[in-house]
């Protein structure tokens, strides 16, 4: 357990700069508890203090203005991110103008809508606040637009070899 | 939350520490610390960095009311079936 205990520490603490001055202190506050945590319960303590800095993350992320100032997000979460708002648009434009019948239903494209609204509204956001996402790294990123265009170029291509059917 | 109060109120003089209150009030990391920075941000609760007692261990946050927080919690908390805390007063 003092492996674990150790990988979370050491993760979280990674994540702290990352975060916003508002809760960075109380991040750090309940990650100094640690040390006291029996083992049993070094697990749900973790994902707690884990899920308020992924929150404060989300939030930086979708809400400009609350985002730190020079801070930019740990590289796991912002490429995570940025793949899943780079998968559900296409997801979303395949179900809808493509592949109507390869849709998981309803809910799918419902889901997959809502995640074309938050990219989107991520990149708006960004250009908007006129700060080239922030410094952000995120893959759907204004910044990044041509990797990003490659990367839907890749996927076409992909679907074109596997399925034999084009995407557009 | 009215529990958070409560276990701070019983100490009102003294300094408490996070896991202390959790396991006093059976909130989880992800509850607590989010209460106790609302309470912060509201002015009842005071927070400062104190060193470890064992050595070796990183400087650990503690918490007390305020007056403000006092004046709060012994408004709101003793009394059983009372209103529910206002979190969001007028």
């Amino acid at each position: 357990m003092s492996g674990l205990r150790a990988r979370i520490e050491k993760m979280l603490d990674g994540w702290l700069p990352s975060l916003s001055d508002r809760r960075r202190d109380w991040v750090k506050a309940a990650l100094a508890e640690l040390p006291e945590v029996p083992d049993r319960r070094v697990p749900g303590w973790a994902l707690g203090v884990g899920a308020i800095a992924v929150r404060d993350l989300a939030e930086q992320a979708f809400l400009p203005w609350r985002r730190g100032k020079d801070t930019r997000p740990p590289a796991g979460f912002a490429a995570l991110l940025g793949l899943i708002l780079l998968a559900l648009p296409i997801y979303y434009l395949a179900a809808v103008f493509v592949w109507q019948d390869w849709t998981f239903g309803r809910i799918g494209t419902l889901i997959s809508l809502g995640g074309t609204l938050l990219c989107l509204w991520l990149n708006l956001a960004a250009v908007l606040k006129a700060d080239s996402l922030g410094g952000l790294h995120y893959a759907v990123g204004v910044r990044v637009l041509p990797r990003n265009i490659g990367l839907v170029l890749a996927a076409a291509a992909l679907g074109f070899v596997v399925f034999n059917a084009p995407l557009v | 939350m009215r529990a958070l109060l409560a276990a701070l109120l019983a100490q009102s003089e003294g300094w408490r520490y996070g896991y202390d209150l959790s396991k006093e009030t059976g909130l989880k990391s992800g509850t607590l610390y989010p209460l106790l920075m609302r309470f912060a941000e509201r002015g009842w609760v005071e927070a400062r960095w104190t060193e470890a007692a064992a050595p070796g261990r990183p400087p650990r946050h503690i918490y007390r009311l305020t007056a403000e927080g006092r004046r709060v919690a012994v408004e709101d908390v003793p009394v059983a079936g009372a209103e529910p805390l206002r979190l969001h007063p007028a």
